[in-house]
């Protein structure tokens, strides 16, 4: 599992199990209006700004040249070829497993495990249940890209947006600013107490590098974990507080909207014309399909993305 | 009633008239010569004046002086309008929210908050998550306007719970965007009408006394909503010196630099925070404790001088923003600090004779500039000796007989602020006739009928959120 796909590999994918079905509708009726790039090595997408005008222009791309990766814009264009008349980008946040800043696998930064994908998944979830209630978007769409997850927006009212105003609604989402009050059982203060407990279940001792908080102070929050959680849960803090004191309490929530910061690519929520994976595609690094989500609950990326040549390998 | 005249219904409807109406150009120069903000006009007569004052300045192009002079002074006269219904809707102690969104919702998709969730849910967040209370459900995107964090607000459903002082930003910044869009969309042919008002126009925007007439007539909402009620926040804008005032309308491409990084960031910066001068040496964080004070407070009235110079400072010099930084003690950085503060001087606004040699076309004395050597004297001097005006609605009075001695305190709400004022008998003789004959009992029961809940302009001088009155009129 999660080894680089061989030339082969790559050439039997697109012939045999690739369908253009598979690129899901919100791409293929809007495909004329973004640009493609293509990565034929691995070392990045160095063809660019191509467009295509029907799927079957694309297929046969793909069928001849078999990329390592294939990318498409989230940026809609007069003129994709010269990414010129700019109509808009769709929204998306990026959760990359790879990245996460907290893990409770053993997986070094820029691998993958079950482990961290379920993990990568669940912030997903969380995100999913502040875009859709809170904002009230209502095309959401999810996409397994290989190594995470990329959420993408499609409501007609954040198309025009620029890069700031991007930029905040990451910083709500993400959870990288601390809410005026912790009390409140809906809004930013719930989801930012929702963070703080994913936090406290996947973290481990090492991973609390704070300034002026020593091991014996981690270890009593670790030790107490479940009396901190279900304080939380309620909007309290106050075993949190006893065993920090006030100024390293504060340290102890900055540190959390750090690693909340960390856990989505700001890069590509305020990029607007940013190019993904295209849903569809292979993942070469690590031969795993980029496909779009039905039900997020119930997908698994180990049963439902790896490629054929992978399942009959294993 | 026009709320909203640049929305685009109203445009379309006002703008095709094949002969625009005799009053319609009477008005614009009424509004040009003597602004009246709340006067009561037909609707198309109304949103064609304030048309012809843009279109009269655009005359002069697109990025003129009087073309900025023009969009604040229309802004103004919409925002006031918006302003003084919401504070006439405020009864007992209660903003009314559906008819606040009723005329609101020819500028931006409002709610009463109440239409949306349960008695109950309101009542969590009316206690819990603002400082005011969110009696308004706008879309959350609006929020993306303003300057806000939107993690302040409480968003549901895709609608953002909001108060009387976030909802009149956004109006504000709608308003803008509006007559930004009219202006980018005019193509103006010169006619004889049109050009006598632009004459008109360019020299009201060269008359330093003008705008400041203007905006001491307008709501005191809407003067914080332009960033104009420095009352509140320890500046009196009106008493700025006339230097100070020149550099705050915009000068032209030679002056941009000496006006706004040298002398008004100077000045508004001590003004606000050590107007008494400070020891030699000082640093900000000596004074502050508060970074929001140099970041709401002090550099938006610096970035909008620099904005109202022809051509607009940041434009072509975007590291002019980070010089400012730096003569206010930052150092070189793009983001004010305490913790930085005493990198560089912090330094203090040059004196006059300086300033006549340096920029003599800023220098232009008034009769109270005799004797003054520092353009922070001035304002020192000014300040001390005129006192405050405040105008708002009388919520209570506490009691009429102070010790013995006959003294009105009562507590007088000004937009979200309040204050208790404190006035001698003599005071209220233009409300209460004879009062200063009356006996005590008599008197006191007419100041309960007769000042409760009246909206008020009350002078005198300020300790602390009291006010020593001296007079006591009605609005």
């Amino acid at each position: 599992m999660f080894r680089e796909a061989s030339p082969e590999e790559r050439k039997r994918y697109y012939e045999e199990e690739w369908k253009e079905k598979d690129i899901p509708d919100f791409i293929s009726t809007t495909l004329s209006r973004r640009e493609f790039g293509f990565d034929y090595d691995g070392s990045g997408p160095s063809d660019r700004y191509n467009q295509f005008h029907s799927v079957i222009e694309l297929k046969r791309i793909l069928k001849e040249k078999y990329p390592y990766a294939v990318f498409s814009s989230v940026a809609f264009y007069d003129n994709p070829k010269k990414r010129s008349g700019w109509m808009g980008a769709e929204l998306v946040f990026d959760i990359d497993a790879k990245d996460l800043p907290i893990k409770k696998c053993s997986c070094k930064s820029g691998e993958v495990c079950e482990i961290c994908l379920e993990e990568a998944k669940e912030v997903v979830l969380l995100i999913s249940d502040a875009l859709k209630d809170h904002f009230g978007f209502k095309k959401v769409r999810y996409i397994y890209s290989g190594r995470g997850y990329h959420i993408r927006i499609l409501d007609e009212e954040i198309m025009l947006l620029g890069r700031s105003e991007r930029g905040k609604i990451l910083d709500y989402i993400s959870c990288s600013i601390l809410p005026k009050r912790f009390d409140i059982d809906f809004g930013y203060p719930k989801l930012f107490r929702d963070r703080l407990l994913f936090l406290l279940k996947y973290a481990k001792e090492d991973n609390f590098k704070i300034k002026g908080i020593g091991k014996v102070k981690i270890r009593r929050i670790m030790k107490e974990k479940r009396k901190i959680a279900n304080e939380i849960e309620d909007g309290e803090f106050s075993t949190l507080r006893k065993i920090l004191g006030g100024k390293k309490f504060e340290n102890f929530l900055q540190f959390t909207t750090r690693i909340n910061a960390e856990t989505v690519d700001a890069k590509v929520t305020v990029d607007v014309k940013r190019i993904l994976r295209l849903p569809s595609s292979l993942h070469s690094k690590v031969s795993m399909k980029c496909i779009e989500i039905k039900n997020l609950e119930k997908f698994d990326p180990l049963r439902d993305a790896v490629p054929k040549f992978l399942k009959e390998e294993n | 009633m026009l709320f909203n005249p640049f929305s685009k219904e109203a445009i379309k409807k006002f703008i095709k008239l094949k002969k625009i109406p005799a009053e319609a150009y009477n008005l614009a120069i009424r509004r040009i010569e003597h602004p009246r903000v709340d006067e009561k006009i037909e609707d198309k007569i109304d949103a064609i004046s304030l048309y012809l004052i843009l279109d009269a300045a655009l005359l002069y192009g697109k990025n003129s002086r009087e073309v900025h002079f023009a969009k604040k002074i229309v802004s103004l006269i919409v925002l006031d309008r918006v302003c003084r219904c919401i504070s006439k809707s405020f009864k007992h102690g209660e903003y009314d929210a559906d008819f606040i969104s009723s005329i609101l919702s020819q500028f931006l998709e409002i709610k009463a908050t109440k239409e949306l969730i349960s008695e109950n849910e309101y009542r969590v967040i009316s206690c819990t998550t603002a400082e005011e209370k969110p009696y308004f459900a706008i879309r959350w995107t609006y929020l993306l306007e303003g300057e806000f964090k939107i993690t302040d607000f409480y968003i549901y459903r895709g609608y953002a719970f909001i108060g009387v002082n976030a909802l009149t930003k956004i109006i504000k910044t709608l308003i803008e965007k509006n007559v930004d869009y009219y202006i980018s969309t005019r193509n103006v042919l010169e006619n004889r009408k049109l050009v006598e008002i632009g004459n008109r126009i360019s020299l009201k925007a060269k008359d330093l006394d003008f705008l400041t007439n203007f905006i001491s007539r307008l709501t005191p909402t809407a003067k914080k909503t332009f960033g104009f009620s420095l009352e509140s926040r320890n500046l009196r804008q009106e008493y700025f010196p006339p230097c100070v005032k020149k550099a705050m309308l915009g000068v032209g491409a030679g002056l941009r630099n000496y006006a706004i990084t040298m002398l008004l960031t100077s000045f508004i910066s001590y003004a606000r925070i050590a107007p008494t001068g400070a020891r030699k040496n000082a640093k900000i964080s000596d004074y502050i404790k508060d970074i929001t004070i140099v970041k709401e407070e002090i550099l938006p009235i610096i970035y909008k001088a620099a904005q109202n110079c022809t051509p607009p400072l940041f434009d072509d010099q975007p590291t002019e923003k980070m010089n400012i930084l730096y003569h206010l003690g930052f150092g070189l950085t793009q983001e004010p600090r305490l913790e930085d503060s005493g990198k560089s001087k912090w330094y203090f606004p040059p004196n006059c004779d300086k300033i006549r040699r340096d920029a003599p076309q800023l220098c232009e004395p008034d009769e109270f500039c005799r004797n003054i050597k520092n353009p922070l004297s001035y304002y020192v001097k000014r300040v001390s000796r005129e006192g405050i005006e405040v105008e708002g609605i009388i919520e209570r009075i506490i009691v009429s007989n102070m010790g013995g001695k006959f003294r009105i305190k009562a507590k007088l709400r000004a937009g979200d602020r309040n204050f208790f004022i404190i006035a001698k008998k003599g005071a209220i003789e233009n409300l209460i006739p004879n009062a200063e004959n009356m006996e005590e009992d008599e008197l006191g029961k007419l100041i309960e009928i007769n000042l409760v809940g009246k909206r008020v302009r009350v002078k005198g001088k300020k300790a602390g959120n009291r006010i020593i009155v001296k007079k006591i009129s009605e609005v």
